[in-house]
């Protein structure tokens, strides 16, 4: 029956009566009550046996539930990835693939997401930047325009005496038609300029190629010796 | 008779409970999603569907549709088995040209690149009689170094040295396979199969 706390707001003029009052009323169930405490401590200490116990209880629950969620917060550490720069990128590049019928045909891509990199320090360097695509397009001379909706890319650089001695991108992007329909991934590999931190940053001569691909028509129309050059443009994200 | 004022709520103690409950809330989904995003592991696996070679449409070699793929990892040694849909023949016909190959990134504690390698295994027909042959190289480098290949029915095995596994927190790795057919200096045929279809797969190393 007694299982709020309970708190006076009234002065301590009125409070010995309303102690005698509360005295009366649950006799035998309250341990004592003093005049001398705040009115709030008397919320805090001095009521019931069974609110006294039942608090001791719920603080040793409410600790248990703190480490237990700091313990399961530490083991989760490893996905929290740190000291990585993060960029929004736009890859714009252009070139041309042959169609089925050994038809030379422009392709323009244009790609925009986020990259994240860890640049290493000293002469000899490594870096690796990751990108995640979130949108973009493709223009495929005769076939018109697809939307990429998603993929990633990986581009491996290595300098030595801060002359880039290696540098190989790979990306796969997932392309749709413009009104829905199955989509296609396009799997391309290349090599990239050496980084430039600008203004504006950006990664020079990028070039990507594939020997097929396909674009999301019905049925598919097959790309053969897909070549594109261009550029990785970066700003803040 | 002076009457009580209102119950109230011990505050502090809810709100203690509340953000409790939430960040255990917040780390189960973060432990779940730690554990569907990544593996922790000294071997990692991933499956691929059967029939996702590329060209879609068409007949295929089902030496290059990847079903299985294992990697185990032992100090240097990297180890990779790639499990096919069809038996893969002792020696390919001539002008046939077959390639399993894995991309592997190694990142280090501190989440620095430490080394990317390209491992791959091939038949071609018009070079050692077509019979299986596995190199790695690291990414840039000119030279490839031959390693050991095992081929067992549909399953094809390598095994390769790799400097920098060992300190090796995280790898993040890829396959792609190729059949070619030429006749003379004209390419007939190119199919290919990549696993997983989009992306990487992304293994944490347990030391």
């Amino acid at each position: 029956m007694f299982k709020r706390f309970i708190r006076f707001s009234e002065p301590n003029s009125m409070f010995a009566e309303k102690a005698n009052t509360i005295r009366e009323k649950f006799s035998g169930k309250i341990r004592d009550i003093s005049i001398s405490l705040s009115q709030s401590l008397l919320v805090d200490y001095f009521i019931h046996n069974r609110v006294h116990g039942m608090r001791h209880i719920a603080l040793a629950v409410l600790a248990l539930m703190i480490l237990a969620s700091v313990a399961v917060t530490a083991t989760v550490s490893p996905i929290v990835s740190a000291e990585k720069e993060k960029y929004s990128f736009v890859l714009e590049a252009s070139g041309e693939a042959y169609d089925e019928r050994h038809k030379s045909r422009t392709v323009d891509l244009s790609i925009s997401g986020s990259v994240k990199v860890k640049f290493g320090s000293g002469p000899n360097r490594k870096y690796l930047w990751e990108f995640k695509v979130a949108s973009g397009t493709v223009e495929v001379q005769g076939y018109g325009t697809f939307s990429v909706v998603g993929g990633e890319g990986k581009l491996i650089q290595e300098y030595g005496n801060d002359v880039i001695i290696v540098s190989r991108i790979i990306f796969n992007i997932r392309i749709t038609p413009p009104y829905g329909g199955p989509s296609r991934i396009w799997h391309m590999e290349g090599t990239t300029g050496e980084y430039s931190a600008g203004p504006p940053k950006e990664i020079p001569n990028v070039s990507l190629s594939s020997k097929l691909v396909e674009l999301p028509t019905r049925p598919p129309t097959k790309l053969r010796n897909l070549v594109l050059t261009g550029k990785i443009t970066l700003s803040d994200s | 008779m002076a009457t009580l004022p209102k119950e109230q709520y011990p505050k502090p103690l809810v709100i203690g409970a509340v953000i409790a409950i939430v960040a255990i809330f917040i780390g189960t989904v973060a432990l779940l999603y730690h554990q569907y995003a990544v593996e922790t592991s000294t071997q990692s696996s991933l499956e691929d569907p059967e029939g996702d070679v590329e060209p879609t449409g068409e007949e295929y070699r089902g030496i290059i549709d990847v079903i299985y793929v294992k990697l185990e990892f032992s100090a240097e040694v990297f180890e990779l088995t790639i499990t096919v849909k069809d038996y893969v023949p002792e020696h390919l016909d001539y002008g046939e040209y077959a390639q399993w190959a894995a991309r592997v990134i190694l990142i280090d504690e501190t989440e620095e690149l430490l080394a990317a390698y390209e491992v791959w295994m091939e038949m071609n027909s018009t070079l050692k009689q077509g019979e299986l042959v596995g190199y790695f190289r690291e990414f840039g480098a000119e030279e490839a170094e031959s390693c050991k290949v095992e081929r067992n029915g549909n399953s094809l095995g390598i095994l390769a040295t790799l400097d920098g596994l060992q300190s090796a927190k995280e790898i993040h790795w890829s396959i792609s396979t190729t059949f070619e057919k030429w006749s003379g200096s004209e390419l007939m045929t190119a199919e290919f199969d990549y696993a997983p279809d989009e992306g990487f797969q992304r293994t944490i190393l347990r030391k």
